[in-house]
């Protein structure tokens, strides 16, 4: 028995020794990774370009059982995320949000998950509506009714003489108004209600719509009277053939609705022509290209318009309006592909404050005032639109 | 024999001026110092301010000594002409005894003598820096460019202590400082460049104070030198896809230049948000309370001092908004006065008045002009420092204000009777 016992004691000393040895094994296999460095190696090889050797060495540092260093999960998550591994990148960004309590970096981890998670499924592009219809819809689009027929949603009451027309314009316009305060105006928010008005055809469009166009399919009417304040968009149905138009439900109701939410958003500010009628035309579905082909050329040749006149012209002293559009929608196509969301938006708001494009582009980048800015700019957006035009050229000769 | 005609040449300046201190003791016991003469029966002693008489019965005594350029003379006349180190010795004694011109001439003739006679090179403000000697200036250029090239051992070992040494000025000092703590902070010594930046902090003055103390923040909160940058920098890089050197948002060494630099940027913007916000306050009460106003605007000027501290004339697009809205807020003013200017004008070509009140029409006219030209002025100093952006501000007020003085003159020359 009393062998027994002391068998006992013994393995128990001895898996309690093994146990020590083990973890003391562990310890001094730890100690032996760690690097005899602080985070700086980590931040040089970061800097570098060895991310995997960063991501090891930051690793070593956020891992420590002796000595952890919780701000060393930023250099992984970089790392990994500058090797294209986004899915591990936000696990490392999730373990610094965790241990830091600065609001601002918190920020900053959020906004890198969620570019991670973007990186690894980005936003499809958005589809035109009319890709989305076949032969038989367009056709029963086209048709038109005795009465009218009125649809709503959150934001829209359409009124049309089709009730398929009626749904699909009310679901269109929702979907295109959510792409534009969310994508194109960086987040707007467009708490108000717009009829919408779908008139059978152009002539029938220009009796009724008001301050209609002659040349245009659709406007749109902001106007305050007595306290009433109208929001209306027109749109015209059919085209001159009787076919149902595409291009209202495509280009025009998204050019007309952009221009509605900015000008709710300026209110009496005044909102420069190329900045209104560039963000007009990326609202639309499928820009067309032939824009920022003429862009391109109108730059390289002598129909430029300079980057300074650009930014003033206004809507009646315009001499080459094709150019302008033209130029316009490169700029903003520029401006918006190269400006983070945060920059965009205080862009506009700066803007809406009264500042000049230039001053607005300045302070929303942060950049000190400087004479050269709009020549740097200039120079930047007119390399830009050109190399475009040439790619499209290009694309369009192997077609 | 070339030697000795350069030196006898340098002699010569040396022993140029001379003049005698004597003391001249009265028998009250006042104690003159100066030249002392007599003529008759009287003793003139000529001081700095002047020249005393006093009668030969009034002296107690007169002591005659040499003045410090008399004893400089003797002692010159005792030194080895051609020994550095016995030159030296003399020519920091005229220093010490404020000749420095005495000094200076006799360094320069050691320089002569031995170029690299080590304690006059440093007595004149020179470095040795790597078996050379500079000038401060050149020392400070050297300094820099071995920054540049990450050469922090050798700066911090052997050329910042040498610089620190012949720092002579305040501004000198601090610029080795300056220097000392970059040095430190690029070679990863944060919590000593940390201190540095501190002690530059403290002994600056703004806006350079502002930019230290925010450096010295800036790694306090980032003890261990790292820096996450929120955003990509510089700001501007993305837009104009430029080829210069950026960073990326995520982590980097505080070490780096333009680390340190995005970390003053997000300081400054930390300032420009406050100093926006003031603005907005100060809109909302323009119409109703102008002296809050005014104070407002102040504040909000505060704030982008500190901003532009950080990065300079970050702020400056605000500073020239809030001068654009004092002068919407004065053209009110302006406006005003110019109404009842043409009111009272209105009046003289219609109403029959009496000497008196034509007289008193004239002065209420002349008031209203006074207090437009007193507004445009005031339009003119909040357009000063803007003069690009505000060019038709300035134009407008010195086009009316030109008018104003032309119609002052007519309307005076009316009261004066002249016309």
């Amino acid at each position: 028995m009393v062998g027994t016992r002391r068998y006992i004691s013994c393995c128990a000393f001895l898996v309690g020794g093994l146990a020590l040895a083990g973890a003391v094994a562990d310890v001094s296999l730890l100690s032996s990774r760690l690097p005899p460095i602080d985070i700086q190696q980590a931040l040089t090889s970061l800097e570098q370009g060895a991310y995997a050797q960063a991501e090891k060495e930051a690793l070593a540092l956020a891992g420590s059982i002796t000595r952890p260093r919780p701000r060393a999960w930023s250099v992984v998550a970089a790392a990994r995320q500058r090797q294209g591994r986004f899915a591990s990148a936000a696990k490392a960004y999730r373990l610094f949000l965790a241990s830091t309590e600065s609001a601002e970096m918190r920020q900053f981890a959020l906004r890198q998950i969620e570019t991670c998670r973007r990186s690894l499924q980005p936003p499809a592009v958005p589809a035109a509506p009319s890709s989305r219809m076949d032969e038989d819809d367009l056709a029963e689009l086209a048709k038109v009714d005795d009465r009218t027929y009125t649809e709503s949603t959150e934001h829209f009451v359409v009124h049309t003489r089709n009730a398929k027309l009626a749904k699909v314009i009310a679901t269109e316009a929702e979907l295109a108004l959510n792409r534009i305060c969310g994508d194109i105006l960086a987040g707007q928010a467009y708490p108000h209600s717009v009829r919408i008005n779908v008139w059978p055809d152009h002539d029938t469009y220009l009796a009724n719509a008001a301050d209609a166009p002659e040349w245009a399919g659709g406007n749109f009417t902001f106007s305050v009277k007595d306290g009433l304040v109208t929001r209306q968009i027109d749109l015209t149905q059919r085209d001159t053939e009787g076919s149902f138009a595409v291009i209202m439900v495509d280009r025009v109701l998204p050019h007309e609705m952009c221009h509605l939410v900015l000008r709710e958003y300026f209110g009496d500010a005044a909102c420069p022509l190329f900045l209104n009628e560039g963000l007009a035309m990326m609202a639309e579905y499928a820009p067309e290209t032939r824009r920022l082909e003429l862009a391109g050329h109108a730059i390289a040749g002598k129909a430029r318009i300079s980057l300074q006149e650009l930014l003033v012209q206004r809507r009646y002293s315009l001499r080459r309006p094709s150019v302008f559009y033209a130029e316009a929608f490169s700029l903003i196509e520029f401006l918006h592909s190269r400006m983070t969301p945060e920059q965009l938006r205080s862009f506009l708001g700066h803007v809406k404050a009264g500042c000049t494009a230039c001053d607005a582009l300045q302070r929303s980048l942060y950049v000190p005032a400087s004479e050269s800015f709009l020549t740097s700019l200039a120079s930047a957006w007119e390399d830009h639109a050109v190399e475009q035009a040439q790619y499209i050229r290009a694309l369009a000769d192997r077609r | 024999m070339a030697r000795r005609v350069v030196l006898s040449g340098c002699l010569v300046a040396l022993l140029a001026p001379a003049s005698l201190a004597d003391k001249l003791i009265l028998t009250d016991g006042r104690t003159f110092t100066g030249t002392v003469a007599v003529e008759g029966e009287m003793v003139l002693i000529t001081v700095p301010y002047g020249t005393l008489r006093f009668a030969k019965a009034q002296v107690e005594r007169i002591e005659l000594k040499d003045t410090p350029e008399q004893e400089f003379r003797k002692k010159l006349g005792e030194v080895p002409l051609d020994d550095p180190n016995a030159l030296y010795g003399l020519a920091r004694w005229a220093d010490k005894n404020a000749l420095k011109r005495q000094a200076q001439d006799l360094y320069a003739l050691i320089l002569k003598l031995d170029p690299n006679h080590a304690p006059t090179r440093l007595a004149t403000g020179y470095v040795r820096v790597q078996q050379r000697w500079l000038t401060f200036d050149q020392a400070v250029q050297l300094t820099r460019g071995k920054l540049e090239a990450g050469s922090y051992a050798l700066l911090l070992e052997a050329i910042l202590p040498a610089l620190e040494a012949s720092g002579r000025t305040e501004a000198q000092q601090l610029e080795v400082l300056d220097l000392t703590a970059h040095t430190l902070l690029r070679s990863h010594q944060f919590n000593v460049a940390r201190q540095k930046f501190a002690e530059l902090a403290t002994r600056a003055e703004d806006p350079n104070a502002t930019r230290y103390a925010t450096i010295t923040a800036v790694l306090e909160s980032n003890p261990d030198g790292m820096y996450v940058l929120r955003e990509a920098y510089p700001p501007a890089a993305p837009l104009f896809g430029n080829s210069t050197e950026s960073l990326k948002p995520g982590p980097a060494s505080l070490a780096r230049p333009l680390v340190l630099e995005a970390a003053l940027l997000d300081r400054a913007k930390k300032d420009l948000a406050a100093g926006r916000g003031l603005m907005e306050e100060a809109q909302k009460l323009e119409r109703t309370d102008p002296d809050a106003t005014a104070q407002k605007y102040a504040l909000a000027g505060r704030a982008f001092d500190q901003a532009d501290a950080l990065v300079p004339d970050i702020a400056r697009s605000y500073r020239v908004e809030i001068a654009r809205r004092k002068i919407a807020v004065l053209r009110k003013d302006v406006q005003a006065n110019a109404e009842k200017f043409d009111d009272q004008m209105a009046k003289l070509g219609v109403q029959d008045l009496s000497p008196p009140a034509f007289k008193n029409l004239i002065l209420r006219m002349v008031h209203h002009l006074d207090s437009t030209r007193d507004d445009l002025q005031r339009v003119l100093g909040a357009a000063k420092g803007f003069p690009r952006e505000l060019v038709l501000e300035i134009k407008w007020a010195e086009l009316d204000l030109a008018r104003i003085e032309k119609m002052r003159m007519i309307l005076v020359s009316k009261l004066d009777g002249r016309d």
